[in-house]
């Protein structure tokens, strides 16, 4: 007991170390990020798991401080000697002094072990531990941040996505530990950067990653994304799933909706389009007096932007850039063209605004023209609603140029570049567009067939040649070498085999086909006919069947009933019939009726073929002796099928009618058949080869940026040879009224709710780790005025 | 301050001139050894007239009033006050602690002595100095007269500091050899820590007048030190840890002032003239001034 007595001092001291060695030792780990196994073990042994809840080098200084302090209590003893004549005074002074008071002989050494028991509670403070399965009620918060080119207008400072992520960066720093939060970016389309955490550096990491693009706002995917993490639907016996007006007498038992109660934030300037019908269907919002239960969005609308001045935003900007072809005037020489391209403009700003748009023409990369209009665009026309369920009236200004080209070579590249003159405004990408006209890519056609007067009279029309090139083989040619050597290369785009198909399946080419009066191998006609099918169109607005509205009129004098399974050859048939995960099993393919008959048989119908089509017609055009067994062949709908399969099937490219999309969009290149690679060049110089597939196309999905993409086709694998292939391009152009307009909506609308941006409130900021910081400062001020003044 | 460089010589011609003017007052009549300059109890030789006794055999004739043997025919002696030398002991402390402040309180203790020395002196007083630490070091056999300045000068400016302080044993040493009586001032700074009191009692036995001059160094009556320090006792290298603090800077002041009233009480009970001083106090007004209102000097 003695001892004890004697020696409690180092006795504290080391116990007060071993206390603090697994604070310390933990800290190193999570220092070094390499805590993952302990916590895992704390989790499974202690049901603990903890994190830092300051900075790394915070965290250190802290670590350090207990060291600190016991070398100044260490430097402390180690007095300064000095020579009096007497202690005897001073030491009865001493002694006096002790006397006074009760513990006095305590005193230092208790408050050196109190200091250090104050910051060992301090590190395991900052360790943040948590217990798991407690009754913790923790809150779900997503942050939806618009990174569209909008948010680049610089009204707030630095600019408006800065403004939102440090925005979203302080709602991150109101949530608490047990909270977790979800990072969704979005522009036109929406990516969750990061999935429910309750970690906020990983929150506040990808909010920080979030970069400025030229990309257009559609909120919708954004939402749907947002709402669908936030409430999945587990069940479809879920309440929220229950129709609102069912007789009680059908009422199902339902279970209550496990929906999460989630704050959705969006921090955007509120410029996009209006949600569609089907998307706010989709929505549940939820109102501030609804069942949290039940799930639903809770939007916050945080606006991104200053209101200064409300009606009014210094922008004008192009919003729509076309170009059409004009009737080739007989006069003019045959391989030329004629163009007329149209600028839309729109102005923002409260009053009319005077602007000069230049359009360069470039041809072959070379500036051959530059044209240039002045217009006046009237002012924009803004009436504030007036009452809570009214929108804005807000009509920018409009105006249209139009600017007629000078002839130009029909086959050369042509770029055409709009934009102001000297236009100064707060957002500069709309400030351009560009359009490319290139060639037209013509359709490789390849017919297989014993003789079809109507395909005949299709093909060798002019209008249809100037977009296809057709060759002719007869059925005997099937088993040729030339047939299957244009079959494999893939150098045709669609092959039509008229009453004919290739006998092995392997013999089908790496292209479209329509096949008439025959499945496509391994499937057989079959012996079943139907006389006299009525036409029914299955899918109205199927591409093939675009302008085609005279379906019902087509009469035939059979056409043959097809199965999938049926009609499948035996050997196809037993290979279906194969366990599904046998290396040989056959899996059949859907059949996508496009005309059909009234008991559902498929007259024209789609099967897919790997990247590829067999478009099935099931009925013949003629008979072998050329007699008519159908009059779809005289049938206006009949040509106008073929142009149809010839621009979806032949992949017909007239130019004009695709070369624009919108940032972020995926473009489909469509180069000639048989290519090897296409070489890109993007606007910012950036050269990008992109292999062929198997299919005859190309989807680039990089079109970030605005301006013109340049690109070659290879048709041989040297890339030297490149230089004489024709340069062809294409515009991602901004093109978006919504973007055009930057003044900032005080409020977003989804469906019939109003959600009006913030009001500013007092960010409840976590202030515990400069209390902290106060609790350090407070104790070492209180050691060294302690042991300055009052102390002995 | 270190003994070896002395600030001022002990005494200057200026002032030896106005301490010429004084003389050592002792409250007590003693006897004393040889005739001097003071009125003795005894009656002497001297020109002021005491009183007449009958003669007897063996008295000194010169001493006979022949006037009165013509009158009364019977031989008286006339007897005359004796006028005696007076014994005036310096006993200085010289032990360590006497080496600390500017100037150093021994330094300080020096030239009281040589100014009371150099008074008594002039009044043709027997001055004997002892110096002593924890034993009586060293002792300057007695002297009377002026021309015998320069020895007390000489011997005080070889007074060295050494040795702990022991005030019981030095005082009780002093007081069994010196034989006659007299006028005895202490000069020390007292702090002894087994106390004065005993030492005191030795001195008041044997009916000496007594003064006592407790010499400070202003360091000592108001330290002016900071921070956490190790006090070393410089005589017996005493350590004594201290955490600067105004609690105990007052509390010190307080023991002080205790220390010093307790002295003070001490001696006035005992007849003892107590006088503290610190080694700032001008030495000059000291003698001058302080040790004339305490009658030490007239």
């Amino acid at each position: 007991m003695k001892w004890l007595l004697d020696n409690w001092f180092t006795l504290a001291l080391l116990a007060l170390a071993a206390c603090a060695m697994p604070g310390v030792v933990l800290v190193i780990l999570r220092l070094f990020e390499v805590d993952g196994p302990i916590n895992n073990w704390l989790l499974l042994t202690f049901q603990i798991t903890y994190e830092l809840r300051l900075s790394p080098w915070i965290t250190l200084i802290l670590l350090l401080l207990p060291v600190a302090l016991l070398l100044l209590y260490f430097l402390r003893l180690k007095r300064t000697p000095m020579q009096v004549p007497s202690t005897f005074l001073w030491k009865k002074s001493v002694e006096d002094l002790h006397v006074n008071s009760l513990f006095q002989w305590l005193r230092e050494n208790v408050l050196l072990i109190l200091q250090l028991l104050v910051l060992l509670f301090l590190i395991y403070s900052v360790l943040g531990v948590r217990l798991h399965g407690s009754t913790m009620k923790s809150r779900h918060y997503i942050l939806m941040i618009d990174n569209s080119a909008s948010m680049s207008v610089k009204d707030v400072a630095p600019n408006r996505l800065e403004w939102a992520k440090q925005e979203a960066l302080k709602e991150i720093d109101a949530a608490s530990d047990s909270d977790f939060g979800m990072v969704i970016v979005f522009n036109s389309k929406a990516t969750t950067l990061q999935a429910y955490t309750n970690d906020r550096e990983k929150l506040r990491d990808a909010i920080r990653g979030i970069t400025l693009t030229e990309r257009p706002t559609r909120i919708e995917e954004a939402l749907l994304l947002a709402a669908s993490l936030a409430n999945p639907v587990r069940s479809t016996e879920d309440l929220s799933m229950q129709p609102a007006d069912v007789p009680d007498d059908q009422k199902r038992t339902m279970v209550q909706a496990r929906g999460i109660s989630t704050v959705v934030h969006v921090f955007s300037d509120g410029r996009f389009a209006k949600l569609s019908e089907q998307a706010i269907a989709k929505l549940k919002l939820r109102g501030p007096d609804d069942d949290p239960k039940q799930g639903g969005l809770n939007l916050r609308y945080h606006l991104a932007g200053s209101l200064a001045k409300p009606g009014n935003a210094n922008n004008v900007g192009i919003i729509l850039f076309n170009v059409h072809r004009q009737p080739i005037d007989a006069k003019k020489k045959a391989d030329s063209q004629q163009l007329l391209a149209w600028v839309r403009l729109a102005n923002v700003r409260a009053q009319s605004a005077a602007v000069r748009v230049k359009l360069d023409v470039y041809v072959e990369g070379e500036k051959r023209h530059s044209l240039e209009q002045s217009k006046t665009i009237p002012a924009r026309k803004y009436v504030p609603a007036k009452a809570d369920e009214e929108d804005d009236v807000d009509e920018p200004g409009e105006a249209e140029i139009r600017f007629d080209l000078p002839s130009l070579e029909l086959r050369s590249n042509i770029v055409l570049h709009a934009y102001f003159v000297n236009q100064q405004d707060d957002f500069s990408l709309d400030d351009h567009a560009w359009l490319a006209v290139g060639t037209t890519r013509k359709a490789k056609v390849l017919i297989v067939t014993k003789g079809n007067s109507h395909l005949d009279a299709m093909f060798k029309q002019e209008g249809t040649q100037r977009i296809a090139i057709a060759e002719w083989m007869t059925p005997a040619d099937l088993n040729g070498d030339e047939y299957r050597k244009k079959a494999r290369a893939g150098d045709v785009d669609l092959v039509v085999f008229d009453r004919c198909v290739p006998a092995d399946e392997l013999d089908m080419p790496l292209a479209n086909t329509l096949l008439i009066d025959r499945p496509p191998p391994p499937w057989r006609r079959g012996t079943a006919v139907l006389k006299n099918p009525l036409f029914i169109a299955s899918q109205r607005d199927h591409p093939l069947l675009k302008h085609l509205t005279t379906i019902n009129d087509i009469r035939t004098h059979e056409a043959f009933v097809f199965d999938v399974r049926k009609n499948l050859s035996a050997e196809a048939a037993k290979e279906a019939d194969l366990p599904i995960g046998h290396a040989k099993h056959r899996t059949l393919p859907t059949v996508e009726r496009i005309v059909e008959t009234s008991n559902q048989t498929p007259l024209l119908f789609a099967m897919a073929r790997g990247p590829h089509t067999d478009l099935v017609q099931t009925f013949p055009l003629t008979s072998d002796d050329g007699g008519l067994l159908s009059d779809w062949g005289l049938q206006p709908s009949f040509p106008l099928f073929f142009w149809n399969l010839l621009y979806i099937l032949g992949k017909v490219d007239d130019s004009v009618r695709t070369v624009s999309v919108s940032p972020g969009e995926p473009m489909v290149l469509r180069p000639d058949a048989g290519f090897r690679f296409v070489q890109l060049t993007t606007p910012d110089q950036r050269k990008i080869k992109l292999p062929r597939t198997e299919r005859n196309e190309i989807v680039f999905a990089d079109t970030d940026k605005l301006g013109i993409y340049r690109y070659q086709v290879a048709l041989a694998e040297d890339e030297r040879r490149l230089v004489n292939e024709p340069r062809r391009g294409f515009a991602v152009n901004l093109l978006d009224s919504n973007e055009t307009n930057i003044e900032p909506r005080p409020s977003i609308r989804i469906g019939n709710e109003r959600i009006v941006s913030g009001e500013k409130k007092s960010q409840t900021r976590e202030i515990w780790k400069w209390i902290l910081l106060l609790v350090v400062v407070l104790l070492l001020t209180e050691w060294i005025i302690y042991q300055r003044r009052i102390a002995v | 301050m270190p003994e070896t460089a002395r600030p001022t010589p002990l005494l200057d011609p200026q002032f030896l001139h106005r301490l010429e003017q004084l003389e050592l007052v002792s409250r007590k009549i003693f006897t004393g050894a040889i005739k001097g300059e003071r009125r003795s109890k005894r009656k002497g030789q001297s020109v002021e007239f005491a009183d007449y006794r009958n003669y007897v055999k063996g008295d000194d004739l010169r001493h006979l009033d022949w006037n009165l043997y013509a009158r009364l025919d019977r031989l008286f002696i006339r007897l005359f006050q004796e006028e005696e030398d007076l014994h005036f002991y310096l006993l200085m402390d010289n032990s360590l602690s006497m080496d600390f402040g500017t100037p150093t309180k021994l330094h300080y203790a020096r030239q009281i002595a040589a100014a009371l020395a150099f008074i008594g002196l002039v009044n043709m007083d027997r001055v004997v100095i002892e110096v002593f630490n924890d034993h009586v070091v060293e002792s300057m056999p007695a002297v009377r007269g002026r021309r015998s300045l320069w020895r007390v000068m000489n011997f005080l400016e070889k007074i060295a500091p050494a040795g702990p302080s022991n005030l019981r044993e030095s005082l009780k040493t002093f007081t069994m050899k010196s034989t006659g009586k007299g006028i005895v001032v202490l000069l020390s700074d007292m702090m002894d820590k087994a106390g004065y009191e005993e030492a005191l009692r030795y001195l008041v036995a044997r009916q000496f007048d007594i003064y006592v001059i407790q010499i400070l160094a202003q360091e000592e009556l108001d330290p002016a030190i900071q921070g956490d320090l190790k006090l070393v006792d410089i005589e017996d290298a005493d350590e004594a840890e201290i955490s600067v603090s105004a609690p105990l800077l007052e509390r010190y002041r307080q023991n002080l002032a205790a220390f010093q009233t307790g002295l003070q009480e001490f001696c006035n009970r005992r007849g003892i003239t107590f006088l503290a001083t610190s080694n700032q106090v001008p030495f000059d007004r000291l003698v001058l001034s302080y040790l004339r209102q305490r009658g030490l000097v007239r």
